[in-house]
């Protein structure tokens, strides 16, 4: 079965808060990465993921 | 979590993301600009404490929505063409969602869960690097089935030990499902007395080679293109063809027989799986690393030609810099010594800058290299893939390019992993 996760979601889950916009859009379609990211995309603004890290074993 | 402080950049480029055309974003630790809010009106914006916790948390809560097979896999070597090959296996009776690239750590893990769409069933990898973070994954994934492929010693020291990497990876356990079953490796020697000491308390499989495995590879050949072994389950002895080489992709298939049989899918419906695997990776697959510098990954196949071509190709190319991490051509049988010196000679003629060497064979390519008139200190030669892992990370610009290139034995997807 096919669930959608929208912002509210998001915001529920994580306590988060809505700045602007609409909580039922989908949580879909997600980017990490400026460079790469398309018109369409939810962008995330991971903070100092860890570019420097030893790979996980 | 020792973030530099250079790095805590990504909420501050929400400007950026919105000009790309991103139709919202999920940020922390910033004030957004209200200028900026009036300029993208239609944009959602949503500011969290984390948004690595976050969207774990969110992963969390999708994962409980979905009554689907969740398969977890760890282990020091090996994940990933184990999770390749239990996919294909799972493939067979279901529509697989499964960890791509290096998505096995604590954002790749709850991103991969959040991608899950109408798939009938999750194949995860979980990879770490210190004590409590595969606890965090299972706690998301919740498994179902948990697999430990063996407890090397890959960066000991973070972890001080081989006990305490087992422990580390025994975390795995604390998110399974109170009816899952655990998967492991009978051949690794700590799993094994793991498993002896443990079979009461939980519901075990094991897979190997040795005798007493739950699923018993035995008779094992080794062709060109693959491999071929009998494997014994539950006194029913099936013929297992397996189409990649390498002896790990034999430990691979047995550990995928054992998720198979976990899950009740046929073993005969499995063993087809297997037989249908093919390694996702295309050849002369283009990558960035961490630090912006191209890889060209063709880890899957070595010969002369393969070799040469791949040379060619990077030796044309516009980068600064060139480095090729080159591994033994396997199978070349009387031929090796003089094959291994012609490629010496192409890395010359192609102006490589830096060449890393892994195995024992490409002595030969280094030395032939010399006599063409590379310098000595650009040429490094390693036995593992984890010492030309550590040459790259001390070597590699954002301006180069660099071209791995092996016998898909060697496993030079490590060292591309390793990288990215």
């Amino acid at each position: 079965m096919k669930y959608k996760i929208t912002i509210k979601d998001l915001i529920e889950n994580s306590n988060g808060k809505l700045i602007q916009g609409d909580e039922n859009l989908v949580f879909e379609n997600l980017c990490k990465d400026t460079r790469q990211l398309e018109p369409g995309q939810i962008y995330l603004g991971f903070q100092g993921e860890r570019f420097n890290r030893q790979h996980s074993i | 979590m020792a973030f530099k402080e250079k790095d805590l950049i990504g909420s501050t480029l929400y400007e950026q993301a919105l000009e790309k055309g991103a139709i919202a974003c999920v940020l922390q630790g910033i004030t957004v600009d209200s200028e900026i809010l009036a300029k993208y009106p239609n944009s959602t914006i949503v500011l969290v404490d984390n948004v690595v916790k976050a969207m774990q948390q969110l992963a969390s809560y999708k994962r409980n929505l979905y009554h689907i097979p969740v398969v977890a896999i760890t282990g020091s070597v090996g994940k990933t063409s184990t999770k390749d090959m239990v996919a294909s296996v799972l493939s067979q009776n279901y529509k697989v969602l499964k960890t791509q690239g290096n998505y096995n750590n604590e954002i790749g893990l709850p991103l991969t869960v959040l991608s899950l769409k109408d798939e009938e069933a999750m194949v995860l990898e979980m990879g770490m690097n210190s004590f409590g973070e595969i606890s965090i994954l299972t706690n998301i994934a919740k498994p179902d089935v948990a697999v430990i492929t063996n407890i090397g010693t890959a960066h000991i020291g973070m972890l001080g030990s081989r006990e305490n990497i087992l422990k580390a990876k025994l975390e795995i356990l604390e998110g399974l499902n109170l009816q899952g079953t655990v998967i492991m490796n009978y051949d690794n020697d700590l799993l094994h007395n793991w498993y002896e000491k443990e079979k009461e308390n939980y519901h075990i499989l094991t897979y190997g080679l040795q005798q007493g495995s739950n699923i018993m590879g035995r008779n094992v050949i080794f062709e060109e293109n693959g491999s071929k072994c009998e494997a014994v389950i539950n006194d029913k002895t099936y013929e297992v063809s397996i189409p990649v080489g390498g002896e790990h992709f034999v430990s691979n298939s047995l550990c995928a027989l054992a998720v198979a049989k976990t899950l009740n899918i046929p073993i005969e419906r499995a063993l087809k799986g297997i037989e249908e695997f093919e390694l996702t990776k295309k050849r002369m697959e283009m990558k960035k690393s961490r630090n912006g510098a191209t890889i060209v990954n063709d880890c899957y196949n070595a010969n002369y030609d393969s070799m040469k071509a791949a040379l060619d190709y990077v030796g044309k190319l516009p980068n600064k810099r060139k480095i090729a991490v080159l591994g033994d051509m396997l199978e070349l049988g009387e031929y090796s010594k003089e094959l291994h010196q012609k490629v010496g000679k192409v890395v010359v003629k192609n102006k490589i800058d830096l060449l890393i060497c892994v195995g024992k064979e490409v002595t030969y390519m280094a030395q032939q290299a010399i006599v063409d008139g590379m310098s000595k200190e650009n040429i490094f030669i390693c036995n593992s893939n984890e010492e030309a892992i550590q040459i790259l990370q001390q070597k590699l610009q954002q301006e180069d390019i660099v071209l791995l290139k092996a016998s898909n034995s060697l496993n030079f997807t490590q060292i591309c992993d390793a990288i990215i």
